[in-house]
C-alpha cells in the first residue's frame, strides 16, 4: 500500500467557474477519500426574501443563478400562485414551457462544452458553444434578454409571441435539431470521448436513490424521476415526450442522457408552438396573499428544483426555501469520486453539471489586516453596485 | 392543493426516524427533496418534502420548542438527508442527534457561534460607518 496523500482543491481552481473546495485523499493515482466543503458563494437570499414583497421576490429568486433564472422565477411564481389560488391562462403555461426547454437546449450544450473541454476535447467545447449561440438568440428574440429573461409575472407571463418571433424559432429549432444529431452521434461514436468517460465515475442506481440524485444525473443511473411527468406543471400534462433514461451510471450514461434531453426539448417546443392557446397571457394577481404555504417542483436543466413558500398573511413572505438540483447531486458525488483516477476528477465533478451559487445562497469577507468577520448586507451591496470608484 | 405540494404528515419529532425507516421499507418513496425549516414563534419547524411513488408531494412536519431544538438525525438511514440537517443546523440552530457528519455545511468557521441567521430574531444591521476615503459615505479624498 502507498502512503496517503492530502490533495486540497479550490475554493478558486481551474476546474470549475465557481468557488468550492474540495479535500481529496489520494493513495498514489487512487482516491480513497472525498471531502466537500461549501458556502463561499451563499448570499442569504432565503434571509432577502423574507424582507421583500412576493413581486420583488420573483426577480430576487430569478438572479439565484445565471444559467436556470427561468427554473427559478417560475418555481416561485408557481408557488405563489398556488397560495392566491391563481390559475395561469393556458397560453401563459405554453410561454413559461417554451422558455423553460429553450433554457434546458442552452444549459446543455454549455455542458457539453464543459464536458468536452474537461476530457481535453475543445473541439466539442468550441462547436457545442456555437450552436449554444442559437438558443440564446431565440431566448433574446423572444424575452428581450440572454440571461435573467424576466419572462415571468405573478398570474402569468409578461411576454406574448408573434407570428415573427414563432417563425424565427422554428427556423433555430430546425438548426438545433440537425445540430443535436451530430452530438448525439459523436457522444456515442467518438472513441476518444468514450475512452474518457465510458466506466468512469460510476453511480450504482441504489445509491442514486438513496443519495437523492435528480436530474440526469439519476436518470444516467437508471431512474426514471422526472418532474414533468411525475408531477406536470405549466402545460406539460399535456405535451407528449419520452423521459430519457440510461442504464449505465457512468460520465457517458449522463452524457447520452443530456443528448437525448436535447432532442425531446426541441420536441415540446415544436409541440407547443403548434398547439399555442389562444387568449391572455396573464391574470392580475392581488397584492396581499393569503395566509397558506405551498411546494412547487420544477424539472430543471440539473434536476428537480424545489421552493417551499409560507405566507402570514402580509404583502411578504414569511420563509421561502429553495433547494437547486445541484444540492440534491452532491451527495452522490462522494461515491462517483471513490476509487477514480486524480486525472478523471474533472470530468466526474463536471458530470454532475454543477452550479454552486444556485446552491449557495450573507457574503462574508474577512477584514483586511484581521482575522474579525465582516458581514455585508443588502445595503452596503447596493452601495457598492451604484459606487463610480473603485472601493 | 396541487399534486406538487401533495399531502402533509404531523408527527411527534422524536419519532421521527421511525416514520422514515417505515416509508422507506414500503418502497413508496421516489425521492427526499429536502429538508426545511423554519421559526414559528416560540418553536421551529421541521419540514421534509418527500415524492410519493403515486405521484404527489407528501410533507412530514414535525416541531421541536426553540428553548431544546433537537430531534433524532435520518442520516443514518437515507443519506440524502445529511446535508440538509446541516444546513437546518447551521442556519437555524437546530441539533439532529445522531447526524453523521455534525460539521458547518455553509456558515464560515468565522461566524460566530450561537448566531443563526434564519431565526427570526436574526436582524443585519448594516456595517458601522467608515470614514475611509473612498468608502460609500466616506469623506472624499
Amino acid at each position: 500500500m502507498s502512503e496517503r496523500m492530502i490533495l486540497p482543491i479550490g475554493p478558486q481552481h481551474p476546474l470549475l467557474k465557481e468557488p468550492i473546495h474540495f479535500k481529496f485523499t489520494i493513495e498514489g493515482e487512487l482516491i480513497v477519500e472525498a471531502e466537500i466543503r461549501m458556502g463561499y458563494n451563499h448570499r442569504g437570499i432565503e434571509k432577502a426574501a423574507e424582507e421583500r414583497t412576493y413581486l420583488q421576490d420573483l426577480y430576487l429568486t430569478e438572479r439565484i443563478c445565471g444559467i436556470c433564472s427561468h427554473v427559478h422565477a417560475t418555481n416561485f411564481a408557481q408557488a405563489t400562485e398556488e397560495i392566491m389560488g391563481l390559475q395561469i391562462p393556458p397560453r401563459a403555461a405554453y410561454l413559461r414551457v417554451v422558455v423553460g426547454e429553450l433554457e434546458r437546449i442552452h444549459s446543455h450544450l454549455l455542458w457539453l462544452g464543459v464536458a468536452g473541454h474537461e476530457v481535453g476535447y475543445d473541439t466539442l467545447f468550441m462547436v457545442s458553444w456555437r450552436d449554444r449561440e442559437i438558443a440564446q438568440d431565440l431566448l433574446e428574440i423572444i424575452t428581450g434578454n440572454r440571461v435573467n429573461y424576466g419572462m415571468n409575472t405573478l398570474g402569468g407571463v409578461r411576454k406574448d409571441l408573434d407570428a415573427e418571433q414563432i417563425d424565427q424559432t422554428r427556423k433555430g429549432l430546425q438548426e438545433l435539431a440537425e445540430r443535436t444529431l451530430y452530438y448525439g452521434n459523436v457522444v456515442s461514436n467518438e472513441t476518444t470521448f468514450i475512452a474518457r468517460v465510458a466506466n468512469v465515475g460510476v453511480l450504482p442506481k441504489e445509491v442514486a436513490y438513496s443519495s437523492g440524485a435528480v436530474g440526469p444525473t439519476a436518470r444516467g443511473s437508471g431512474l426514471d424521476y422526472d418532474v414533468r411527468k411525475h408531477l406536470p406543471y405549466a402545460a406539460y400534462g399535456e405535451i407528449p415526450f419520452e423521459v430519457v433514461t440510461s442504464p449505465r451510471g457512468d460520465v457517458l450514461g449522463r452524457a447520452l442522457v443530456r443528448v437525448g434531453e436535447l432532442l425531446e426539448s426541441v420536441k415540446i417546443i415544436r409541440y407547443c408552438l403548434d398547439h399555442l392557446p389562444d387568449g391572455p397571457i396573464a391574470v392580475k394577481a392581488p397584492r396581499k396573499v393569503p395566509v397558506g404555504e405551498a411546494v412547487s417542483r420544477y424539472e430543471a436543466p440539473r434536476g428537480e428544483c424545489i421552493h417551499y413558500v409560507r405566507s402570514n398573511g402580509s404583502d411578504k413572505p414569511s420563509r421561502v426555501k429553495v433547494r437547486a438540483p445541484t444540492m440534491g447531486n452532491l451527495a452522490s458525488i462522494r461515491h462517483c469520486l471513490l476509487n477514480q483516477q486524480v486525472a478523471d476528477i474533472p470530468i466526474i465533478l463536471a458530470a454532475i453539471d454543477p452550479c454552486f451559487s444556485c446552491t449557495d445562497r450573507t457574503v462574508m469577507l474577512v477584514k483586511e489586516g484581521t482575522r474579525e468577520a465582516e458581514v455585508m448586507g443588502w445595503e452596503e451591496l447596493r452601495l457598492r453596485s451604484i459606487a463610480r470608484r473603485p472601493i | 392543493m396541487s399534486a406538487q405540494t401533495g399531502s402533509w404528515v404531523e408527527i411527534p419529532a422524536g419519532e421521527v426516524r421511525q416514520w422514515v425507516a417505515d416509508f422507506l421499507d414500503s418502497g413508496q418513496m421516489r425521492v427526499l427533496s429536502t429538508i426545511t425549516g423554519y421559526q414559528e414563534g416560540e418553536r421551529i419547524a421541521i419540514v421534509y418534502h418527500f415524492v410519493h411513488k403515486e405521484s404527489a408531494g407528501l410533507n412530514l412536519r414535525v416541531f421541536v420548542p426553540l428553548s431544546a431544538p433537537t430531534l433524532p438525525s435520518i442520516s443514518p438511514i437515507l443519506s440524502a438527508g445529511l446535508l440538509y440537517e446541516r444546513e437546518i443546523q447551521d442556519l437555524l440552530g437546530v441539533t439532529f442527534e445522531g447526524i453523521l457528519d455534525p460539521r458547518r455545511l455553509i456558515l464560515p468557521e468565522e461566524f460566530p457561534v450561537g448566531v443563526y441567521p434564519l431565526r427570526t430574531n436574526y436582524h443585519y444591521h448594516g456595517a458601522e460607518e467608515k470614514e475611509t476615503p473612498g468608502q460609500p459615505g466616506g469623506k472624499a479624498e
